[in-house]
């Protein structure tokens, strides 16, 4: 059990920091992000097991924090829906390529956005992202080769479509 | 190749999808123009830039071993089919006992005085109407 307990925690550090970023991206408020990393490895801790023999405990993570993600909002009654607007960093404000993107990638049809940021941004691979997101790797390839798609062509026209 | 097909595979390197091997040969099939693929590798890294959280992450310490026990619920259809079986047995308890009726006493055709003594005389009294007074018989 304490092989568990240590393992467990070094999942933690090594796929909290993803974690806690896809939570603040869906949600926005950090308080809600962090409550909500806890409740992840809560439930790991509940049957360790599944998490450290699943084929990806980086994708099992994910798969749980998706459905932690949608019954928060559930329970909000609210409809589930990404940010309208990606928050800007500090020294991106000048760069207009990088306006329009935040502007393009906003605007994508939630399971498009959602594959782009599991791959771009929690690193996942397509076979990663299928078992967490429980749909074919081709349907997770076709949705990120629309997404590109749908991007390069906001920055060719300098506009999101 | 076709434009889509080579589409796809760009776009798959773009992100790192792609296997060395496949990637070689996207390479030596990409040897006449130059720049095909730049594009999307471009957007992919854009895309990346614009996906970075506004604020480095700090991983707060974790607490998930207190809230460990604290969520359990009983999902709602298990409170479903608890009231159903509940409802289930009240009514098979009640259909196995049907209700009581008050049994009614026959009426009494022929009552007997029974003979105060061995001497007496023996009365029957014989009802052959509910709505009529009966007769009443002395045998001796």
């Amino acid at each position: 059990m304490d092989d568990h307990a240590e393992r467990v925690d070094s999942l933690y550090r090594e796929t909290g920091p993803q974690l806690l970023a896809y939570f603040g991206r869906r949600h926005g408020q950090p308080e809600v992000a962090e409550d909500l990393l806890q409740e992840t490895f809560a439930a790991v801790l509940r049957r360790p097991e599944d998490a450290l023999s699943a084929e990806s405990p980086r994708a099992y993570l994910f798969g749980i924090a998706r459905h932690l993600s949608a019954e928060t909002f559930r329970r909000r009654r609210i409809m589930e829906a990404l940010p309208s607007e990606l928050p800007a960093q500090s020294g991106d404000a000048d760069d207009p390529k990088l306006e329009i993107m935040r502007a393009a990638i906003a605007k994508l049809e939630p399971p498009m956005r959602e594959v782009l940021e599991l791959r771009l941004q929690a690193e996942l691979s397509y076979h990663e992202i299928a078992l967490a997101l429980e749909i074919p790797v081709g349907t997770v390839r076709s949705r990120l080769h629309h997404a590109v798609l749908r991007l390069r062509h906001a920055l060719q026209h300098g506009r999101p479509v | 190749m076709r434009p889509e097909t080579l589409e796809r595979l760009l776009i798959d390197r773009a992100v790192g999808e792609l296997s060395d091997d496949v990637n070689e040969l996207l390479d030596a099939w990409l040897a006449g123009p130059p720049n095909a693929g730049v594009e999307f590798a471009e957007t992919v890294a854009l895309a990346q830039q614009a996906l970075r959280p506004a604020k480095p992450v700090v991983l707060p310490p974790p607490t998930y071993s207190a809230k460990r026990h604290v969520t359990w619920r009983v999902p709602v259809w298990a409170v479903g089919m608890a009231a159903c079986f509940v409802a289930g047995l009240a009514v098979a308890r009640l259909g196995s006992h049907p209700p009581q009726l008050a049994k009614a006493e026959p009426p009494a055709r022929v009552a007997q005085a029974a003979p105060s003594s061995p001497a007496a005389p023996h009365v029957e009294v014989i009802w052959k109407s509910p709505v009529r007074m009966p007769e009443i018989k002395v045998v001796l």
